[in-house]
């Protein structure tokens, strides 16, 4: 099985009533339309293009949606799982039709947005919980990682208990007839913790939530009396700016030492619009929200990583994001952009299967784990004295 | 973008085609992409898609592939059903489209090679010739493009001005037309000289072509053992000028210029040049270049099952020798310092291969001898093919011996890649071939003294140490059975 590429998906923009009631009443694209950057530092939101200011809720808009995705040579959707206080809303029944054909649905669970999780509290009232959570993700045809359906946890810290937590939802999933539940989690590494927790694998953090190298801002005290006295825009104490390449790059160094990680790629990131009083995360390639060259890069890169290092049915690369307006990370063809992102993302991972397939996987069987445990023994004897000897300038 | 329209004066009917440069696809849109071909190349493949799926029509207008266009625009610029052929062109003579009858693809197709696509009037003059007929250039309202290429957004080359060559190609070939009355069986020859690795590529894509307008190869003195080391089909002209630096120092357009004045009249008043250096970003296309060869040779490359990687694997060749003690030959040393294998890793390397009872030779190292290695010389084709065959495994970086060693000897190899892309230069994965890089975001980066991104000398890219080792017992269990 190829690399499948998944793209984190917005459903909030439909007129249902159940995401209504989450995300409050009124037009979803209003929020996009009028942000306004808080300084010049800041890339302006762009608005969609070829597909309009949507309505999910409308089957030719949400059709149109997949189409294009399916085209771009996304596999499928992932959506956010929200509790609203009485459910869960995912906001998946708008695409559920629009499934099939090998293009489906997973989910990111919000669980840091829930206390409940967070405290003790008795299996059956967790039970009780789980259940109404899985039935939601009972919704159109499920992406399966071996066999399974893929669900992110966003916020995995954030779970007590996380070893009884997981196994209730993976045994409530089986009650549900699901074929089971695929479990990753939100970290860029593992330490052991997590997936000795249950969970089947790792997923690398947003841009906001993983700043894989340092920021090109450095602000220190003097930043900060600038700023108050009017000499310095505010943002250069309150944000943080990365090179968009050395972020991207170094996300993908001493990956095998950070455990059973799937990479997540992105076009460009900028979430101004959700930190109105700073503590914006921005990306930028030399004054540019992104470079499509070097975008396409790590899209075919990471599908290669992720052909090289995991087993055939568990290849993902999470793309972030089919249209997360607020963070500008949206692939969908925008009035700024145009196709840009939209063709090089296409590209990429045309690039990116055509190469997988030209890597034939058999092998008539590799050495044993005893010989690699001595090789790995050697190599790290090897280098320490090679290490010593450049000390003692040997 | 390239594009495409056919015009049937019977009925009148008009048909357009839009195709891309392929990413990896082969669909009914896209063409193959070869950064080793010349923009009539592509004129080439256009026209003979219009030709399949257009029998009926007689008249073909085809954008000049160095410019990223659409047919709407081409059918706008057209006015009425063509009488004669035209080149079209912006205000500045530079070509926009070329009106084409179809017999001249019928008759002289590989001619079309010969266009510059930079001048009006000489491409004019060409046709004129290939035609017996009055070709002329017509304005269109279109502002001057010619500044725009040098960073062309469709993918061409323009640095040290090297698209500049098509002028002199063109005008090379325009004289030996007007010259020769026998011109149309002239044999073409591919001006493709150096460096190792490239000759090796074109001479194994001259064997695997099955349909070429080829049939020599212009190789740098230097290099003439090469081809026909690598079994090529082609004949080789000998060019008596050293190698272009790499470092910039002397333009493509230069060299080119030296070359046919060093070739002499004797060569060129016997071939037609076909300036074959690179001229798109190979590196953007995850083609390899042999297939990239094949295409720029005639080979129009419609599905995956005839590239390389498509193809069934050849016989694969073993070392005859006793497989213990395992013998492994390295090859360390790229074209440019990033592409040599790190130093403090290769005596990890070497070191923890010696501890395993593994005899280890390097090619032109004698640095690490200290770190249990033995130093080998090569100075040809066939001394490397003798180093290769006494030994059990090769390991080389992106460079000739590697290429050779897989390609062309068939040898159990394995590719070591760091800021080059693998796609483009590996080989068929088979019992007997692996490549091992980190898939970092920034291969290829294309740099040659340092990483561009952590401001190291060495490219971050290339497999650790443990990697290699343990790619080497895998391999050498897997071709000969050995166990340590």
């Amino acid at each position: 099985m190829s690399v499948r590429v998944l793209a984190f998906f917005d459903a909030r923009y439909q007129s249902s009533a159940d995401v209504r009631r989450l995300y409050g009443e009124g037009d979803a694209w209003r929020r996009v339309r009028e942000a306004r950057p808080a300084s010049r530092q800041h890339f302006a939101l762009n608005l969609p293009s070829t597909l309009g200011q949507y309505d999910l809720a409308q089957p030719e808009a949400a059709g149109r949606v997949v189409a294009m995705a399916r085209q771009v040579g996304i596999d499928g959707f992932v959506l956010d799982c929200r509790w609203d206080g009485e459910a869960y809303v995912t906001g998946a029944q708008a695409l559920a039709p629009m499934c099939g054909d090998s293009f489906a649905l997973a989910f990111q669970w919000r669980n840091g947005e829930e206390d409940f999780w967070k405290a003790p509290a008795s299996r059956s009232d967790r039970t009780e919980r789980a259940s109404r959570l899985i039935s939601a993700l009972k919704v159109g045809l499920p992406i399966l990682a071996d066999g399974r359906l893929l669900m992110i946890v966003d916020r995995p810290k954030e779970l007590a208990d996380p070893g009884e937590v997981l196994g209730i939802l993976k045994e409530e999933a089986c009650r549900a007839g699901l074929p089971g539940l695929y479990v990753i989690a939100n970290r860029s590494e593992d330490k052991g913790r997590f997936l000795s927790n249950g969970y089947d694998a790792l997923v690398d953090p947003g841009p906001a939530e993983w700043h894989s190298c340092s920021p090109s801002n450095r602000p220190n005290g003097l930043t900060f009396l600038e700023v108050m006295a009017g000499l310095r825009d505010s943002v250069d104490y309150l944000d943080r700016f990365f090179p968009y390449v050395l972020f991207a790059v170094a996300r993908m160094i001493n990956r095998s030492q950070r455990g059973k990680v799937m990479p997540r790629v992105f076009p460009a990131y900028y979430d101004w619009a959700l930190h109105p009083d700073g503590g914006a995360t921005h990306l930028a390639v030399q004054g540019k929200p992104f470079d499509s060259y070097i975008y396409g890069l790590f899209v075919e890169n990471a599908m290669l990583f992720s052909q090289q290092n995991f087993a055939p049915d568990e290849r993902f690369v999470f793309l972030e994001s089919w249209n997360d307006w607020l963070t500008g990370s949206q692939v969908e063809p925008s009035l700024l952009d145009g196709d840009m992102i939209y063709n090089a993302t296409k590209s990429a991972i045309d690039r990116g299967r055509y190469v997988i397939q030209t890597r034939n996987e058999e092998s008539a069987g590799g050495i044993d784990e005893a010989m690699k445990t001595r090789i790995a023994l050697l190599v790290e004897a090897a280098q320490t004295l090679s290490a010593a000897s450049g000390k003692t300038g040997g | 973008m390239l594009a495409g329209l056919v015009i049937s004066t019977s009925s009148g009917r008009q048909q357009r085609f839009d195709f891309r440069f392929s990413q990896g696809t082969f669909g009914d849109e896209d063409i193959f992409d070869s950064a080793l071909s010349v923009p009539g190349r592509y004129l080439v493949e256009v026209a003979r898609r219009l030709r399949r799926q257009t029998p009926e029509a007689d008249w073909f207008v085809v954008g000049n592939p160095l410019l990223p266009l659409r047919t709407d625009l081409l059918a706008g610029w057209l006015d009425g059903p063509p009488s004669s052929p035209v080149v079209a062109t912006d205000r500045a003579n530079f070509p926009v489209f070329y009106v084409l009858p179809r017999r001249l693809f019928d008759d002289a197709e590989r001619f079309l090679l010969l266009l510059s696509a930079l001048d009006a009037t000489l491409d004019a003059c060409l046709l004129t010739r290939l035609l017996g007929e009055t070709v002329s250039c017509r304005q269109v309202d279109l502002e001057p493009v010619g500044e725009a290429l040098s960073a062309s957004p469709n993918g061409w080359v323009n640095g040290d001005q090297r698209l500049l060559s098509l002028k002199l190609q063109c005008g090379t070939a325009l004289k030996l037309i007007e010259e020769r009355s026998d011109w149309r069986t002239l044999p073409f020859a591919t001006f493709y000289p150096m460096h190792a690795g490239d000759v090796l590529f074109v001479s194994v894509a001259s064997r695997m072509a099955e349909q070429t307008f080829f049939g020599k190869h212009v190789v740098c003195s230097s290099y003439m053992d090469i081809p026909a080391a690598c079994g090529s089909r082609f004949e080789a002209i000998r060019l008596d000028l050293p190698w272009i630096p790499r470092d910039g120092s002397v333009s493509e357009l230069t060299y080119f210029s030296q070359a046919i004045e060093k070739l002499g009249s004797e060569v060129l008043e016997e071939n037609v040049l076909v300036f074959s250096r690179i001229l798109r970003l190979y590196y953007h296309s995850p083609f390899h270049l042999v297939d990239q060869a094949r295409f720029a040779l005639g080979e129009s490359l419609e599905s995956i099952s005839q590239t390389v990687h498509g193809r069934p694997a050849a016989e694969q060749a073993r070392c005859r020798l006793p497989t213990k003690p395992l013998r492994v030959l390295f090859h360390l040393n790229g074209g440019w310092s990033l592409k040599t294998y790190p130093l403090d890793k290769m005596r990890v390397v070497i070191g923890t291969l010696r501890k395993l009872g593994v005899e280890v030779s390097v090619l032109s190292r004698p640095d690490l001898e200290s770190a249990g290695a033995v130093s080998l010389e090569s100075k040809d084709s066939e001394t490397l093919r003798r180093l290769i065959e006494e030994h059990h495994l090769f390991v080389g970086v992106d460079s000739f011996p590697h290429h050779f060693s897989t390609l062309v000897a068939g040898w159990p190899t394995i590719g070591l890649f760091g800021n080059t892309k693998p796609c483009n230069s590996d080989s068929m994965y088979r019992a007997g071939y692996r490549s091992s890089d980190l898939s970092l975001s920034c291969n290829r980066c294309g740099a040659y003294d340092g990483c561009p991104v952590f401001g190291t000398k060495e490219c971050l890219n290339y497999a650790p140490p443990a990697k290699v080792v343990t790619d080497i017992f895998d391999l050498a269990r897997e071709t000969y059975g050995y166990e340590p």
